[in-house]
């Protein structure tokens, strides 16, 4: 690409806006599947049966929501005009729960408009009224409080009662409730409660093997293949420094990121300072280890 | 002159006469007469010379009373005087000048001829005039200056050797001084002079005798000194610098103090430290440090030669310059800096120096073998291999036991930090390859991936032999050959493998290179950024080994296969052609083995086929006919040969395992020269320990354990190549062995990290310091070093002060329980205060410009507000706040000698009534009981320092702050000692309860370090609020803990350091001093920092939750 066209690229830059359950995945995301876990959520999308996700942060969580709403959507294919197929994934909605998470966010509330009140409905509602999958990434850093609210949505009744309203709910029929957390960083204090817990199906989730991972990277980043199977080999390594110096392993992500610049001509030791070693940690002597490891695997 | 003239005026006398005459004196003259008499008649040859000779003698016995001793003297030294001169002539001038002294004094004149001979082999006779006035300068008449001076003639011509005739006379003149004070110390001096003298050459004499005046005018007493401490002085320093050297002294001299001495001795010492090329330099900076601080200059002399051990000669000038910057800045902080107490100096000594040494890189060198072996591995120094006795002895080469890795203490191989540290990673990924490319799981029945297994069938195949008797050759004193046939019990895999090699040290060398080579080979391919620096390495350790052409033929092989584990490529190595074939087969083994797929089974299958070769080439001294050629490793490992395949590595047997018929000539076996970087790589050992421990965990779990008896640790010493016992335990050990079976059998008890649990490197911010861990026997003692910042410098001292941590010993929990009692009342009061501490989870705050969402309440009235023409209030958000109380508290109690002090009297114990008994022995028992009684009647300020504790403690659980409780005391800088009572993470328990009686009294209070310490934990535990609070009677003092000039502010000064360091953390520190007269100083020692001065003590257990809580809120 020459910087011409990344100029007038610039200047017709256009954006897409949804509203949030009309979001659809439309073309097929790469996902790599390392056991059964299509096969399992799928079941359990037919079971309407909501799915916890686990598994450290950039391990593919959400790349595999995204999937499945991609693959669970494609029955709903329409013909175009010009008689191109289009296919449709299914709506995902995506909410990432932080802190402040109140149960209004998530249902809905009443905003001013001139001198009345007008209810708004919010994300969980939405997806709840057109049955799209509901995506509550991080859930256990919502407040305990917001967290019982999904409790009716998610047994057999499959409810959201909207109490401002005095309204129920009734979930559609596509919809499911999808929930996400990462065991490894939470602190007790954040643990999801049993009678939350017990409301899901948990799939594990970890970084992929060596092997895939290479795959993985090679396919996401457009490194070459060499790379990308170092890559993989460095992030095999500085996962096992989990524990002992680091709070996390580094995610197949930030290794993606990696492949990407040394795509782009950044040198690979170069690369794998600024995305792994300096994205992972503060500390300077678990960035020199981690830079010492990269220096024995990258020439 | 008057005997002389006598001689002329009568008529000569006949010779005959003068004998006569002679022998008339007292007998000692004659017998000095007949032994002298044939030799100086021969020596003077003429008559007339020999006739004079005698009128000579004649005359000195006749120049005084008792002159007879002289004149005996005279006969019997003239021989050897006259061997010493060159023409007998001359003679005549020298006993004129013997006549004349014994006219003065007889004794002297007797021992001016006695040492004479010496005077005139080295000075002609002309000099002689001078030569006795200078001992003439030294008596006066007196029978004690006769005797120096005596002493002066029979010392000086040996000193003659090393200095002038006028400098000699110098020298007297300067006894002649001291002798005026005291004979005997000049007469000392003299003595000495022969040891220091011939240090001193023409240009030094000078400045030399300059030095012994001065001091000698400023202080006589010392003239002694003087001379021995440059005797000892001016030999240490080289030729050219001796007089610059003794200049300075005299210089520090002029203060007429003993300093110069001092420098003499310890100056020169220090000089004579540095290379002899350095002095000058060094010199010339003394020179320099002089004009700005003698007392800098002393120092810097003093350090040198410490700082030339870590850095180069480029380098300490430039640690020089900046020394002399901040002296310029500020005299205190420059001599701190030439003290080597100064952490910038520190800092930049650690800048300029290449060596790397562990304990700097460990915690990344540690987590970076983590990474590439994926276990919590600790690295650790290897003499704590070495000192565990289990098999390891070397001090400085890489190794592992499996579990941890051990490198060496430091690296000074290069010359810039980074190469340094490039050979540690090398190092460090060998051995980390090792346990990354399982040396040490080897299965024996398990096949590799390269070569087909042959090991079980080998073994059954032996285990036959053994069975029918047959013959195993001459070496089948190989491992128990009395057990054939017998399944011996084994401990490792690798113990099964070696068994099976009658020659167990070859088969031990050979897998080790190949194993090596294995791992190196999976460590290049893994890690190509390491390729460069792999390859260096390799290529160094091939320099400095011994050339095959001078070994035994079988150690030449096994050189040549080490040198093809390190090589590769093009590079040459010296082939005997007549082995060439064994060489080829030995390359194409190698070059098969380095495979991505190899395990470590195949490297010893590789072992197997290259024992088989060797085995057959006896270890004789290389034959010339050898025709030793260089060739390329490529062409022998290469394709050409590669057709040389191991055909044959099916056609198995023990049979030619047997060494060949030993020759006449055959060498002992010798094990390979190591390569350092590999280290010490001992398989069958740390499997053995792997066993031992999981055998001792099955056993624990009471599953059948394996049969592990000593008997079979005693078999595996006995016989490994791998223990060298000797090594292994120094000094005389009665039962060696023993020691090593109980090492290794705790080692398997208590696994590898019951001694050092604690992670390198994370003991505090001053860096840690893992020394003491075999200290752990006794009780876990952690140590630390922080530094101290001395005021008047503006500098810390490097690592200055060592904090031991241990628990503290507990006592009975009575105390605990007794004060709970006493104040139950208080206890409910305190806690309750503490309950409202407890804040609300979740409050919901109103009236907000901004929340989560409207109060609808507040809408409406501001709606209405807007319609009734007013301007609304527009706070109509709500949002809910989270409060947590998150606290972490350390409180640190005061134990030094001063607290026993005792408090007014609170007791309640009254003594006037009591019956004293009459017998003597009642009245003894009675009087303890009663002093008991009353020590326990009067409170001291610990006692009220433990209650406080006590109540803290009923307080803090209720409201659930993490808290510590730490004692201090200590003596010295080496040793603040610090007691934990409850560690900060650690849950209160009985044992809690009960060390919280072992506060007592103990010694000074350095409180620097100890809240330095307890900085460092409170830094390393998660808490929003983060309090430090020290409790104390009175002001910081301990051994040291001062300065020249400023003893208490010093002291003052480093605690105030260390509060503001911790409120620069993060944390809040807070003192409460119990000392009335702690107004004056706690304003100092606290600045602006939170404090409280307790005016009744008895309060204290009040206060101290108030305080708390006021802090914490």
């Amino acid at each position: 690409m020459t910087e011409q066209t990344v100029l007038r690229d610039a200047t017709v830059m256009s954006y897409s806006e949804y509203e949030i359950e009309e979001y659809t995945i439309d073309s097929e995301p790469y996902y790599l599947p390392i056991r059964d876990e299509v096969e399992v959520f799928t079941a359990a999308y037919e079971e309407k049966i909501p799915v916890i996700l686990k598994g450290p942060t950039g391990c593919g969580k959400t790349r595999f929501v995204e999937y499945m709403a991609w693959r669970l959507g494609r029955p709903i294919t329409t013909v175009r005009p010009d008689g191109k197929e289009d296919s449709h994934g299914k709506a995902l909605v995506t909410i990432a729960a932080h802190e402040d998470l109140t149960a209004s966010d998530l249902v809905g509330r009443f905003l001013l408009e001139g001198e009345e009140t007008k209810w708004v409905d919010g994300p969980l509602t939405r997806a709840v009224k057109t049955g799209a999958i509901c995506y509550l990434d991080e859930v256990v850093e919502a407040r305990k409080d917001t967290t019982v609210l999904i409790h009716p949505l998610t047994d057999h009744r499959r409810l959201l009662p909207v109490e401002k309203r005095g309204q129920i709910l009734e979930a559609a029929d596509g919809f499911l409730l999808v929930i996400s957390y990462n065991p490894g960083y939470q602190s007790a204090l954040k643990d999801l409660k049993q009678s939350t817990r017990q409301r899901f199906v948990a799939m594990e989730f970890d970084y992929p093997p060596r092997e895939y991972e290479a795959k993985i990277v090679l396919q996401e980043s457009g490194a070459d293949e060499d790379s990308a199977d170092l890559l993989a080999r460095l992030g095999e390594k500085v996962r096992n420094l989990k524990e002992h110096g680091l709070q996390e392993g580094v995610s197949t992500r930030l290794l993606i990121y990696a492949g990407k610049l040394i795509a782009r001509g950044v040198s690979p030791r170069r690369a794998c300072d600024v995305a792994i070693s300096d994205a992972l940690t503060d500390d300077p002597s678990v960035q020199r280890s981690i830079r010492e490891i990269t220096t024995s695997i990258f020439e | 002159m008057t005997s002389e003239q006598g001689g002329t005026g009568s008529a000569s006398p006949t010779r005959d006469e003068l004998i006569a005459e002679l022998l008339a004196l007292p007998a000692a003259v004659a017998q000095a007469y007949h032994g002298a008499t044939d030799h100086v008649e021969h020596r003077l040859g003429s008559e007339e010379h020999y006739d004079r000779w005698l009128a000579a003698a004649l005359g000195i016995a006749g120049a005084s009373f008792r002159a007879w001793e002289a004149a005996a003297e005279y006969v019997r030294s003239s021989p050897a005087v006259l061997d010493a001169l060159e023409r007998p002539q001359e003679a005549t001038a020298w006993y004129e000048s013997g006549r004349a002294l014994s006219a003065h004094s007889a004794a002297l004149a007797s021992s001016f001829f006695r040492a004479s001979a010496g005077f005139l082999e080295r000075r002609d006779v002309g000099r002689l005039p001078a030569w006795i006035a200078a001992a003439e300068t030294l008596f006066h008449g007196t029978w004690k200056s006769g005797a120096l001076a005596a002493r002066f003639f029979e010392v000086s011509p040996g000193l003659l050797d090393h200095v002038r005739l006028s400098d000699l006379a110098a020298f007297a003149n300067f006894l002649d001084h001291v002798a005026q004070h005291s004979s005997e110390l000049a007469e000392e001096c003299l003595t000495m002079a022969p040891d220091s003298l011939p240090y001193v050459d023409d240009e030094t004499i000078d400045t030399y005798l300059e030095l012994l005046d001065e001091t000698a005018n400023r202080n006589w007493k010392y003239a002694k000194e003087t001379q021995r401490a440059a005797a000892v002085a001016l030999p240490r320093i080289a030729r050219p610098e001796r007089q610059r050297f003794l200049t300075f002294a005299i210089n520090l001299a002029g203060d007429g103090g003993k300093r110069y001495l001092s420098f003499l001795a310890e100056g020169s010492r220090a000089v004579s430290d540095l290379p002899l090329h350095m002095h000058r330099q060094a010199l010339d900076d003394f020179e320099v440090l002089c004009g700005l601080s003698e007392e800098a200059a002393v120092e810097f002399l003093r350090a040198a030669p410490h700082v030339l051990e870590r850095i180069d000669d480029d380098n300490l000038a430039r640690w020089f310059q900046e020394g002399v910057t901040m002296l310029e800045r500020n005299e205190a902080a420059g001599i701190a800096f030439f003290k080597l107490e100064s952490a910038r100096g520190e800092a930049l000594i650690q800048e300029l120096s290449a060596t790397v040494s562990l304990e700097d890189v460990a915690p990344i060198l540690q987590m970076y073998a983590r990474g590439l072996t994926g276990g919590d591995m600790q690295l650790r120094p290897t003499p704590e291999l070495a000192n565990r006795s289990i098999g390891w002895a070397t001090e400085d080469r890489a190794s592992t036991d499996g579990t941890n890795v051990f490198l060496p203490p430091e690296i000074a191989l290069f010359e810039t930090k980074d190469d340094n540290f490039g050979w540690f990673k090398v190092l460090c990924t060998h051995q980390t390859g090792h346990l990354e490319f399982d040396s040490f799981t080897f299965n024996f029945n398990r096949a590799g991936n390269i070569f087909p297994l042959t090991r079980p069938a080998l073994a059954a195949r032996i285990a036959e032999q053994n069975a029918n008797g047959a013959p195993r050759g001459p070496v089948a004193a190989a491992p128990n050959p009395e057990m054939t046939g017998v399944t011996t019990a084994v401990l490792s895999d690798y113990e099964r493998f070696f068994d099976l090699f009658p020659e167990r040290h070859l088969a031990s060398d050979l897998f080790g290179a190949l194993e090596d080579a294995r791992v190196d080979h999976l460590v290049r391919q893994h890690y190509r950024g390491l390729r460069r620096a792999y390859g260096m390495v390799q290529a160094a350790a091939v320099i400095g080994r011994p050339a095959p052409q001078q070994l035994p033929l079988r150690m030449a092989l096994i050189e040549l296969l080490i040198r093809m584990t390190l090589l590769e490529g093009d590079k040459k190595i010296p082939v005997p052609q007549s082995l060439r074939d064994v060489v080829e087969r030995m390359a194409v083994i190698l070059a098969r083995l380095r495979h991505d797929e190899a395990t470590v089974e195949d490297s010893a299958e590789a072992t197997v086929i290259l024992y088989r070769l060797l085995i057959n080439v006896p270890n004789t001294m290389p034959q010339p006919d050898l025709d030793w050629e260089d060739m390329d490793l490529d062409e022998l490992g290469g394709e050409a040969a590669q057709g040389l395949q191991e055909a044959d590595s099916a056609q198995m047997g023990g049979e030619d395992f047997v060494p060949g018929s030993g020759t006449e000539q055959d060498v002992p076996y010798q094990s390979p020269q190591d390569v350092d970087y590999r280290g010490d790589f001992k398989p069958e050992l740390v499997q053995t320990l792997a066993n031992l421990r999981k055998g001792q965990q099955r056993a624990e779990d009471s599953v059948q354990a394996p049969p592990l008896t000593e008997e079979m640790v005693r078999q595996l010493l006995e016989k490994s190549a791998e223990i060298d016992l000797s090594s292994v335990v120094e000094g005389d050990i009665d039962d060696p062995s023993g020691l090593f079976i109980s090492s290794l059998m705790s080692e398997a008890i208590e696994g590898p990290d019951a001694e050092f649990n604690d992670e390198m490197g994370e003991v505090g911010s001053g860096g840690a310091d893992g020394e003491e861990s075999e200290e752990s026997l006794e009780e876990q003692e952690q140590t630390a070093l922080y530094d101290e910042w001395d005021f008047v410098a503006l500098d810390y001292k490097p690592a200055w002060c060592r904090v031991r941590e241990s628990t503290m010993q507990e006592g009975s929990a009575e105390f605990y329980e007794q004060t709970i009692e006493r104040h139950a009342g208080l206890i409910n009061e305190v806690r309750r205060q503490f309950e409202m501490m407890v804040p609300e989870t979740y409050r919901k705050e109103k009236r907000l410009t901004d929340g989560e969402e409207f109060d609808l309440d507040a809408v409406i009235d501001a709606i209405v507000q807007r319609r009734a023409g007013a301007t609304p209030d527009d706070k109509v958000y709500w949002r809910r706040n989270k409060t947590e109380r998150d606290v972490a508290v350390i409180f640190l109690l005061d134990m030094s000698a001063s607290t026993a002090e005792a408090i007014e009297e609170r007791s309640d114990f009254d003594d006037d009534d009591e019956d004293i008994p009459d017998d003597p022995r009642q009245y003894l028992f009675w009087l303890r009981s009663r002093r008991e009684q009353q020590k326990r009647s009067y409170l001291r300020i610990i006692d009220l320092e433990k209650e406080s504790t006590v109540l803290l403690i009923r307080a803090l659980e209720t409201i659930g702050d993490q808290y510590g409780i730490y004692g201090f005391s200590g003596y010295g800088r080496e040793n603040v000692e610090f007691y934990s009572v409850k560690g900060l993470e650690e849950q209160f328990s009985d044992r809690v309860a009960k060390r919280i009686d072992g506060i007592t009294p103990l010694h000074a209070t350095r409180m620097g370090p100890a809240i330095r310490h307890a900085t460092a934990k409170l830094d390393d535990v998660n808490a929003k609020t983060k309090v430090l609070f020290l409790i104390s009677d009175g002001r910081p003092q301990d051994r040291g803990y001062s300065r020249e000039g400023a003893e208490k502010e010093y002291a003052v000064h480093d605690t105030h350091d260390a509060l503001v360091q911790a409120k620069a953390k993060g944390i809040i520190p807070f003192l409460l001093t119990v000392d009335r007269a702690g107004h004056d100083y706690m304003k100092e020692m606290c600045g602006d920092l939170p404090y409280e001065v307790l005016a009744d003590i008895e309060l204290l257990p009040k206060r101290l939750p108030q305080l708390y809580s006021r802090l914490t809120l």
